[in-house]
Order: C-alpha cells, then sequence, then structure tokens
C-alpha cells in the first residue's frame, strides 16, 4: 500500500461515499418526517439510472407510464376524499384537472421528445422530473393510509413497495445492465490525486444538492413547516400543516436526490434493476449511525462507509459487502449502549 | 374548505349539542350542551379528570366524537381536525406543541402558514401584533422555542396560536405548570385577547383565574357540565368546592 | 376431555388428518413437492409467528438462519462426507451461537433498530456464502445424500413428506403449548412493552432473547430439511429476498395465530408457483414478475386486511379454557413490625433544571390505605414512579420492608414484594383474564420454555391457575375468567390489574388512578375491593384525581403540589385546608376581572 494507490483508493471511496451520503440524508429525511424506514429508496436510484438510458436509446421509459397510471389514481383517489367531505363536485373536478395538468405535460413532451436524441443534460433533466414524480404518489397510495401505524408495519410496507418496484424495473428495463455516457469526459489533477472529472462532478452536484437541502430547511418557510411536522406532528396539524402534503413533498425531495444519485453513479458503475437494494441499504446502515435523526452524523457515516468499502474491496474483494454490512454491527452496539444508559425502554 | 363564508346572522359562534365521547371502554364525555356568544369568553372548569381536555379535543378534531357541533352555524365533521383548523379554530393544547428545534420567529412566522401565499402583509401585521401583546418573545425571537422557560413557552404557544387569525381560540390549561406569578401575567394576555373581541373558550383547573376572566362559566365534573351560569356568580358557588374536594365526608 | 371437541380445535384435527393420509392418496408429485416446500416454509414462518406476532420483534433475516442450517450441513454431509445428523447438530450449534450474539447486540434497541440489524447480517451473512470457496461460492454444493431414518433414506417426496410435516406437527404443538405456559405469558406480555412484565417481575430481555433463539432454531431445522430434500445448497436460500418471503408469510397468513405459519406459507407458495406461470404469459419475457404482486399484495393486506388470512377464522377459534384445580402456592413469609412498611424520606427527582419533586415525606403501614393527590403538575405520578423504580430518585431514601431500596429496578422492587397498577391498563387482550392475572404470579413459579414444551410443568401451573383464580375471586372477576382480557369493560380491566398485582403476592399494592374511565357503580366496586383489602392487612398507596373515591376510601392523605409536600392529614382536615382549596381552585389573580 503506497501512498498512490491509497490515494486512488480514497478517492474511489469518496466517490461511492458521496452517492450513499445522499441516500442516507435522504433516508433519515425520510423517516423523520414520515416514520417509514423506506428501504425501496434504492428503487428510486436504479430507476434514474434506467430511465435515463431508454430515453437515451431513444424509447419511452416504462417508468413514465407507472408515473401516469399512478397519478391517475393518486388524482381520483383524493377526488372521492374531498367529494366525502362534501366539496363541491365543480371544484373537485377542477382541482383534479389541474392536478393531472403537469403529469400529462411530462408524459407528452416525453412521448414527443426521446426518439429525437435530445442532448444529456436534457433527457437527464427529464428522467429527473419522471421519477421524482413517482415519489409524491408512492407515498400517498401507499404509505399515507397507514399514517397512524407503527414504524415496523411502515417498514413492512416499504419491503412491500420494495418487492413491487423491483418487478416493475425488471419489467420496464429488463435484466441487462446498462452504463450512461459520462457528463464530463477525462481526469484532472488535485493536489497529488488523480481524480475523474465525473467524479468531480458527482462531488460537486452532492455538495450542492446539501447546500441546496440546507438552504431549504434553514431559510424557507416550506422548507421549515417539513421540519415543523418532524419535529412535533401535532403542533404541525394544529397550524394547518397537513401531514399528507408533508409525506408527499418529502417524498419528492428523497426521490429526486435518489434519482441524481443514481444518474451520476451509473456513469461508473453498471446498473442493474435489481441494483438499487444493495445501494439503499448502505444509505441505511449510514443513517443508522445517526439513529435515523441526525444528518450530520449520517453524512459522515455515510462518507466512511465509501472509504470501508474501497479499501475493504483491495483488501478483500470477494468479502466487500459483507465487510461493508457487518460495520452496522458496532454501531448498533454502541447506540444500544447509549440506550441502556439513558435507561429508555424499547 | 366546505364552510360557507358568510356565517348567519345572530348564530352563537359555537354550538355544541349532546356531545359524547368515548376512549375506548370508557365514556370520558357524555351529554355535553354548550354555547359560545361570539366575543365571549367561556370558562370549563372542574377537577383534574373530568374531561376538559378531552372536551378541546373533540372540538378541534383531534379525538373522534359523536354528537352535535356547529361552528357559525354550519355543522362541523367529526375527527376532521384539517377543517376545523381552515375554519378558523384554533387549540393551544395542554402540551403546548412547539417546534422547539425552531426559532421563537420561526414557531410564529408558521403559525400564519395558512396564509402563505398571500405573502407578507399579513404575517407582517399579526407579528407585530403578538409582539405588542408579548414583547418577551421580540427579545427572544432568535432563540430556540426549546430553551424558553415555562411561561414564556405559554406565550409563544398563545403567539402562535393568534399569528392564525383565529375566529375560535380553544385554551387548553393555560396555567398548568407555571408558578403564580406566571400564571398572573398569561391570565392578563388573555384578558387584553378578550377586550380584541377574540372568542375564547378557556379550559381550566384553577377555577377562582379562569372564572375571574370569563364572562360564562361551566363546571366539568366526571364527563358531566354540573354547573353553568354568568362567571362571577358561579365563582361564588360553594358547590365547585365540592366538585374539586368531593363530598364532605361523614 | 372435552375441551379436544371444541368445533375450532376440530377442524385442526381434521386438517392434521387429511394431511397425513395424503401421500397414501394417488395424488400427483407435483402436489407431493408443494407441500414438501410449504412445509419447511412453514416452519421460518413459524418462528416469526413466536417472533413478530407474539412478542412483537421484527426479523427481516429469518433467512439468515436458513442459510445456516443448509450450509452447515451441507459442509458436514459434502465435504466432510459425515452423517446429516451430525450436520443437524453443527447448524443448531452455528445458530444458537450466531443468534445469542445478535440478540445481545441489538434486542435491547428500540422497535426499529432491530429489524435494520436483521437485515444487514442477513445481507452480509449472503455475501460470506456466496464468496467462501470451501462451500462453493456462488454455485453452492451439490450432491447432498438424503436424510436417513432408521437406515431407510428419505429420498422420495413421499418418504420426506411424512418425516417433514411430523416436524411441523411437533413444532406447531410444541409452540403451541409453549403459548399456554408460564414463559409462553411472559412471551406475550412482551409485545406491549416492557414497563408491565417487568413490573411482575419478568426479564424482559430473557424472554426477548428465547423467542429470538427459538426463531432462529426454527429456520435452521428448516435449512436443514431444505438441503437435505433438495439436496443442494447455494446462497440464494438466505437471501433478503427468502426473508421477505418468509415475512410475508408470517403476514398473510396472520402473523398472531400458528395456523397462520401453515396457511400463509400454503398460500405464497401455491400463488408464487401459479404466478411464476400466468405472468410471463401477460408480461412477456421471462422474468420473475411474481414480486411485484407480492409487493403490492402486501401493502394492501397492510392497509385492508392487517390481521391477515386467519384473523378472518379468529371468531370461530375456540378460547382457551384452562382448568383450574385449587393448589396453594407458597407465600412468602409477613413480618409483623412497628415500623411503617414504606418509608419515603427526602425523595427529590430532577429533569434537567426542573425539580419535579422536591423533598418529599411520607410513610404507608400495613392495613393502611394512603391517598396521593394534587393538581396536575404536582408531581404525583413522578413520585410513584420512583416509589415503583421506574425512575431513578436523584436524591433521598426508599426505605421498604426495612431495606433501602432508592434507585433499585422495577423488577427488584417487584420482587422484593411491591404490587403496582398502571394508569393506561396494560393487559395482554387476547389472553385470558385467567391467564392475564397468572402473569402475575410469574416470578413465584420457575418452569422454562423446556419444561413448558415437554410438559414437566403441569404441577406447578395448577398453582399458579390456582392462585390466579383465587385472587380474581378476591376482586370478584370469577365470572369472567376465561373472557378474552380485551372484552372486559374498564372497571373490570382495572380490577384485573389489582388481581393480577394481588398475584405477585406483595406487602404493598401502589395503585395508579384505578377509577380514571369508571362509572360510578364500577367506582363504589373498586372502593368495596379496596376496603376488603386492607382488612386483610394489605397497605395500599392510591394516586388518585377521583376525590369522592380518595375522600371516602383513605385514612390519610398526602397532598402534593409544584413537586413538594403542601400538607398531610384525614380526608377531612384535607378538605377543610386553605392550603389545599387555594392549590386546587387557584387563588384570585390581581389585576384580572371579567
Amino acid at each position: 500500500m503506497n501512498s498512490s494507490l491509497a490515494g486512488v483508493l480514497l478517492v474511489d471511496g469518496l466517490t461511492h461515499g458521496a452517492i450513499y451520503m445522499q441516500l442516507a440524508v435522504a433516508s433519515v429525511l425520510v423517516f423523520s418526517v414520515t416514520r417509514v424506514i423506506f428501504v425501496a429508496q434504492g428503487e428510486f436510484v436504479t430507476f434514474g439510472a434506467l430511465t435515463l438510458t431508454s430515453l437515451l436509446t431513444g424509447r419511452v421509459p416504462g417508468t413514465l407510464w407507472l408515473m401516469v397510471t399512478l397519478a391517475i389514481v393518486s388524482v381520483l383517489l383524493d377526488a372521492l376524499a374531498a367529494l366525502r367531505r362534501q366539496q363541491q363536485a365543480a371544484q373537485v373536478a377542477l382541482m383534479a384537472v389541474r392536478s393531472l395538468a403537469l403529469p400529462a405535460l411530462l408524459a407528452a413532451v416525453t412521448v414527443w421528445a426521446a426518439p429525437r436524441g435530445w442532448p444529456l443534460w436534457a433527457n437527464t433533466l427529464l428522467a429527473l422530473a419522471i421519477v421524482t414524480s413517482l415519489g409524491p404518489y408512492t407515498y400517498h397510495l401507499a404509505f399515507e393510509t397507514l399514517a397512524g401505524t407503527s414504524v415496523l408495519t411502515l417498514m413492512i410496507a416499504a419491503v412491500g413497495v420494495h418487492f413491487a418496484m423491483t418487478g416493475l424495473g425488471l419489467v420496464f428495463f429488463g435484466a441487462e445492465g446498462t452504463r450512461n455516457p459520462a457528463y464530463w469526459e477525462g481526469n484532472s489533477t488535485l493536489g497529488a490525486l488523480q481524480v475523474s472529472n465525473q467524479a468531480l462532478l458527482a462531488a460537486l452536484v452532492s455538495v450542492g444538492l446539501l447546500t441546496a437541502l440546507w438552504l431549504f430547511f434553514r431559510h424557507s418557510l416550506r422548507g421549515k413547516a417539513l421540519r415543523a411536522s418532524a419535529i412535533d406532528r401535532y403542533g404541525a396539524r394544529l397550524v394547518g400543516i397537513s401531514p399528507a402534503r408533508s409525506g408527499r413533498l418529502t417524498f419528492g425531495v428523497a426521490a429526486f436526490i435518489s434519482a441524481l444519485a443514481g444518474v451520476l453513479a451509473a456513469t461508473g458503475t453498471t446498473m442493474f434493476y435489481d441494483s438499487g437494494l444493495l445501494i439503499g441499504l448502505k444509505g441505511f446502515v449510514a443513517a443508522v449511525a445517526g439513529a435515523l435523526l441526525s444528518y450530520p452524523i449520517a453524512a459522515a457515516a455515510a462518507l466512511g462507509l465509501g472509504q470501508i468499502e474501497s479499501f475493504g474491496s483491495f483488501f478483500a474483494s470477494a468479502y466487500k459487502e459483507a465487510i461493508v454490512f457487518t460495520a452496522i454491527l458496532p454501531v448498533l452496539l454502541w447506540l444500544s449502549i447509549k440506550h441502556r444508559r439513558a435507561g429508555g425502554e424499547a | 374548505m366546505n364552510l360557507d363564508p358568510s356565517p348567519q346572522e345572530g348564530a352563537p359562534m359555537l354550538r355544541i349539542d349532546g356531545l359524547e365521547v368515548r376512549y375506548g371502554k370508557a365514556v370520558v364525555l357524555s351529554g355535553l350542551n354548550l354555547l359560545v356568544p361570539r366575543g365571549a369568553v367561556v370558562a370549563v372548569v372542574g377537577p383534574n379528570g373530568a374531561g376538559k381536555s378531552t372536551l378541546l379535543n373533540a372540538l378541534i378534531g383531534a379525538i373522534p366524537s359523536s354528537g352535535d357541533v356547529s361552528f357559525e352555524g354550519q355543522r362541523l365533521r367529526s375527527h376532521d381536525l384539517e377543517q376545523r383548523v381552515a375554519a378558523g379554530i384554533a387549540l393551544v393544547p395542554e402540551t403546548r406543541a412547539l417546534f422547539g428545534e425552531l426559532s421563537v420567529l420561526d414557531n410564529l412566522l408558521l403559525g400564519g402558514y395558512r396564509f402563505l401565499g398571500r405573502r407578507g402583509k399579513h404575517s407582517a401585521e399579526g407579528l407585530a401584533r403578538v409582539f405588542e401583546l408579548f414583547p418577551r418573545l421580540k427579545e427572544r425571537s432568535s432563540q430556540m422555542a426549546g430553551t424558553l422557560s415555562g411561561g414564556e413557552r405559554q406565550m409563544l404557544a398563545l403567539g402562535r396560536a393568534l399569528m392564525m387569525q383565529p375566529r375560535l381560540l380553544l385554551l387548553d390549561e393555560p396555567s398548568i405548570g407555571l408558578a403564580p406569578r406566571v400564571t398572573a401575567d398569561v391570565f392578563k394576555s388573555i384578558a387584553r385577547l378578550k377586550a380584541d373581541g377574540v372568542t375564547i373558550v378557556l379550559v381550566e383547573q384553577n377555577a377562582r383565574a379562569a372564572l375571574a376572566l370569563a364572562d360564562e362559566g361551566h363546571v366539568l365534573e366526571t364527563g358531566r357540565l354540573v354547573l353553568s351560569g354568568p362567571a362571577a356568580e358561579l365563582a361564588k358557588n360553594p358547590r365547585i368546592i365540592e366538585t374539586y374536594l368531593g363530598s364532605t365526608v361523614a | 376431555m372435552s375441551r379436544f371437541l371444541e368445533p375450532g380445535r376440530m377442524a385442526v384435527m381434521a386438517a392434521v388428518l387429511a394431511l397425513a393420509v395424503l401421500p397414501l392418496t394417488p395424488i400427483s408429485e407435483f402436489w407431493i413437492t408443494q407441500l414438501n416446500f410449504i412445509g419447511i416454509s412453514s416452519l421460518v414462518a413459524l418462528g416469526l409467528v413466536l417472533l413478530t406476532g407474539i412478542a412483537g420483534l421484527t426479523s427481516f433475516g429469518q433467512a439468515a438462519f436458513v442459510g445456516i442450517g443448509a450450509y452447515a450441513t451441507g459442509y458436514v454431509s459434502v465435504v466432510q462426507h459425515m452423517s446429516p445428523w451430525l450436520g443437524l447438530l453443527a447448524g443448531l450449534v452455528v445458530t444458537v451461537a450466531f443468534a445469542s450474539a445478535l440478540g445481545l447486540l441489538t434486542l435491547n434497541l428500540s422497535g426499529h433498530f432491530l429489524p435494520l440489524g436483521t437485515i444487514a447480517w442477513g445481507v452480509s451473512l449472503y455475501f460470506v456464502f456466496g464468496n467462501t470457496d470451501a462451500v462453493g461460492k456462488y454455485d453452492g454444493l451439490v450432491g447432498l445424500p438424503p436424510i436417513s431414518l432408521a437406515g431407510v433414506p428419505l429420498d422420495r417426496g413421499r418418504s420426506f413428506y411424512s418425516f417433514l410435516w411430523l416436524v411441523v406437527l411437533l413444532a406447531s404443538l410444541a409452540i403451541s403449548r409453549l403459548l399456554d405456559s408460564r414463559p409462553g405469558r411472559a412471551l406475550r406480555a412482551l409485545k406491549d412493552g416492557t414497563a408491565m412484565p417487568e413490573a411482575m417481575g419478568i426479564r424482559t430481555f430473557h424472554y426477548k432473547l428465547v423467542a429470538f433463539l427459538l426463531a432462529a432454531v426454527l429456520a435452521c431445522v428448516a435449512g436443514w430439511l431444505l438441503a437435505h430434500y433438495q439436496r443442494t445448497v447455494d446462497p440464494s436460500m438466505s437471501s433478503m429476498q427468502a426473508s421477505i418471503n418468509y415475512l410475508f408469510m408470517a403476514v398473510i397468513g396472520g402473523v398472531t395465530y400458528i395456523g397462520g405459519a401453515l396457511g400463509g406459507a400454503a398460500l405464497t407458495q401455491i400463488l408464487d408457483d401459479r404466478l411464476q406461470v400466468w405472468l410471463p404469459h401477460l408480461i412477456g419475457g421471462a422474468g420473475h414478475y411474481e414480486g411485484i404482486v407480492f409487493g403490492l399484495l402486501l401493502v394492501l393486506m397492510l392497509q385492508r386486511a392487517n390481521r391477515g388470512m386467519f384473523g378472518v377464522f379468529d371468531r370461530w377459534a375456540s378460547r382457551s379454557r384452562r382448568e383450574v384445580t385449587p393448589q396453594a402456592l407458597p407465600r412468602s413469609p409477613r413480618a409483623v413490625s412497628a415500623e411503617p412498611l414504606l418509608r419515603v424520606r427526602g425523595l427529590r427527582k430532577r429533569f434537567g433544571g426542573l425539580l419535579a419533586v422536591d423533598s418529599v415525606d411520607f410513610d404507608v403501614g400495613a392495613g393502611e390505605i394512603v391517598g396521593l393527590i394534587g393538581p396536575n403538575g404536582a408531581g404525583k405520578s413522578t413520585t410513584f414512579n420512583l416509589i415503583s423504580g421506574v425512575l431513578p430518585p436523584s436524591g433521598g431514601t426508599v426505605t421498604f420492608d426495612g431495606q433501602d431500596i432508592s434507585g433499585w429496578s422495577a423488577r427488584a422492587i417487584a420482587r422484593a414484594g411491591m404490587g403496582r397498577t398502571f394508569q393506561h391498563v396494560r393487559m395482554v387482550p387476547e389472553m385470558s383474564v385467567l391467564e392475564n392475572v397468572a402473569l402475575g404470579a410469574h416470578q413465584r413459579g420457575r418452569a422454562g420454555v423446556l419444561g413448558a414444551v415437554l410438559g414437566f410443568d403441569a404441577r406447578e401451573e395448577r398453582a399458579l391457575l390456582s392462585e390466579a383464580a383465587a385472587h380474581l375471586a378476591r376482586v370478584g372477576l370469577t365470572e369472567y375468567m376465561h373472557e378474552p382480557a380485551g372484552n372486559l369493560s374498564m372497571g373490570s380491566q382495572r380490577l384485573l390489574e389489582i388481581a393480577r398485582a394481588l398475584c405477585t403476592d406483595p406487602k404493598i399494592l401502589l395503585l395508579d388512578e384505578p377509577a380514571a374511565g369508571l362509572r360510578h357503580s364500577e367506582k363504589l366496586a373498586l372502593a368495596e375491593v379496596l376496603r376488603g383489602l386492607r382488612a386483610q392487612g394489605m397497605a395500599i398507596l392510591l394516586v388518585e384525581h377521583d376525590m369522592d373515591l380518595v375522600m371516602n376510601v383513605t385514612e390519610r392523605i398526602v397532598v402534593m403540589e409544584f413537586g413538594r409536600l403542601l400538607m398531610s392529614g384525614t380526608p377531612r382536615e384535607v378538605q377543610a385546608s386553605p392550603a389545599v382549596r387555594a392549590a386546587y381552585l387557584g387563588v384570585e389573580t390581581e389585576g384580572v376581572s371579567a
């Protein structure tokens, strides 16, 4: 192990760590607002990557139709609920049409644009838009009615969603793996380290994303409203912050973060329809370090996890995944000691 | 929101008919009839376990209930908190439900969340009014809500509720956990709200302070209203002592 | 004997009989194979019913234990060429070791960390299996010998079937027996949290570990059977996919029912099989799309039918009617002493900057009912929790029966002779009233899991149940003895809690707001019970808001305000005291008027 090798491993670890960090942050966000341990987070990653691949090959991605279907069902259910509240039918119909406008527009643009070979960045935006839209509908259809139930029930539901999404991934994208073209070719030298420009871009995007999130949560009232939902759900409801809307927005943000991670990761790693599980779980392992509640600890743990994976794969490449997941055990041990000292009840 | 924006003339602000609340097997409130006139302060007092908080929880729609509740002449759906908040009913719960990790200012601004979109003006006016009522909050506006003292938290909770520009304000035991002097301050603030014309339903264990402030009073004992009347008269009624401390031991 | 003729039990026996004779019929080999896989899966699902449905813990990693069982026997029988029975032994040893270690690590954590932990090591083990040369990496091992029973190799579907379903039957019977026993009651009490079982003297961590180990052992045995049925071993047996499959079986069948494990396994297996045939026709392509259906089904079930298939049949399920034959249970000796039984001196509790309890002193003697009252926020509940060991004091002492118990755990205090009830009734709604009350007698018995399953606990069970019945009689609930506790009215549930506390053979009873939510007639009944207990020499400390009850039943009342002792005296003195009136009704606040 000389310094240049260590350097390569370090950069490699940081590149992967950046992806895990995004997922860890998304996991903490989702859990703190909705109490859902969303094990299907990784599916948004693969959907992001593979939707882009479809677009790049000129095909309309299956995820678009999934999004449209979910949108229709979701709007229908909302309309029914409004009617049961005795709202006027005309008003309800208007709301429904307005809610369907954006998905319809997105569908139209995608169908028109897919065979036209748009530039990479445009297709990326389209892919991100499609997958991000899936988030709120997923929350509405799978979790909203379960909002008052235990964390365990929500988690089992998340497992169900994971199953369904993985299966759908196979239907939409087939069993082959894909790799997307890089956004920024070539390498740069940073001091003593050689980094691929793609890795640099991924790092910059991660930082940018986290900054944007930070700004959103610290300085916009909507962001603070989401935090309020997480801090005191009852208090939030009392001032008119709807937990349903908070949940949907949260899932939308989380889906965006994941899809972005997927789109970036697919330039360096081959993505399969079932790659999502492991990526998502690694994000969770990192988030657990922060007891699913602390962003900085989750982010730091994710970066650490990237390093463990990177160096682990060098020393014992076959067992690299086993090592990464076993790493959760000392974390759990530490958490359980802390928990016992606080005298809490299970 | 399905409420007719123009309330019926002469209707009491709140009309409760035969309200009943069950918690599992137990009947917590039964056969409650209550009228809250516009602009009045109505106090509901009684010993612990009488069901006072349950009454407010049912009024805000946090728990299911049976019976009729009409607000400004329109019937309200049971267990629909969102509808009642949208109709202009604000509750300051016993636990205050503040956002501890956010600043005082943020807590207040979130109180005005319903009006997000019609930006700016409402927020600024409402905020100025709250700061005028509670100068201590202005001093501490950038402090985290979780670091405030008991009395300050109560004021913040009140202020946040006021930012909602409520038509009806429900206060759940505002004096709880507060030292007597602080309680006096809090009740002074509530008196000022009353002077501003806010309709208030005040639920309180401290019967004397509550009745001194209110127009009308009701005494709740094990889920039923046992005494009602103008507050000043009720305050002098010896029966109240019995409901609090039990009938005289033989 | 009449127990066996109830409709629910008859149905079960009929089903068992049908399963038993099936291989003798000319049913196709396809169905024998299906039933074999169903049988193996149901063992894992059974463990999940115990772990998740009964004890309230969730594992997404049960397939890992299946893998351990399979790989252990694979290694022993293929690589080492030894008997499959030795493979079973090896698997059990490794499983118990692993499960103990993992349980020690994760069972202390709050609810959602356990499943995450199980996911992590489940995935981890999958990769270990898949990357280890000695066990064939991702190809696994092939050519495992069949199990031999008395020299006869079980290498045909039908012969294996008989052995397998015998094992499943025995496992089901064992679990069923377990649940109807002293350790079983402790397991069933875990779901609602640890506060109540700990107050009954139950070591909750021990029982969580027991549930976890039993589930792991069942999965290990399933893995052993699977390995010698398929005659191959590969990492997919222990994948997360497999773990989720097993959980799905338990949930769809009804995670709280033993029958649910079998029903869920059957339904899942058949559905999976059919979907593998139909879906590719529907969708085109040749992949595995069953996950979509299962995932959607799972979510829909949780939203609409979360008690699973067997939840539907619950109405017809036979109620457990345990026989009660009078049998004495030894009681601990009561030393008659002049000293007060409970002595609280200078008790303090600080929460951060807040002094919730400030130098509180009082005594409670035998044959006395003392009331602890005060306005909201006075610190009564905190004081109660300090005395009963739920919270550690920041200062002061609590002396009980001559011993300084300050800072002792709730469990130790319960064992020292303090019985308590809870502000919100905590019991197991599905268990009968008798069984719930018998939970209180847990620490007076000794039967463990093995003893319970093998029936060595019969004598002790009779004594425990007889004790429970006696205390039920004391509080007047005998007629409800065999009812599910959840069906009782609030008043009766409160009396149940008192009977349960009495079962701990206490020297003092601590009652936390026993009158809350009671109707007038129920409060009168409660007062009668309390007076009766006092007449028998019980000491009682009563925290209560209902003044009528307190004033009529207590000898002495201790009044708290703002964490401090306001006054102590007879009910009359307290009612007449201006200080108490001011504390409750408040004082006129200056400068405020209508």
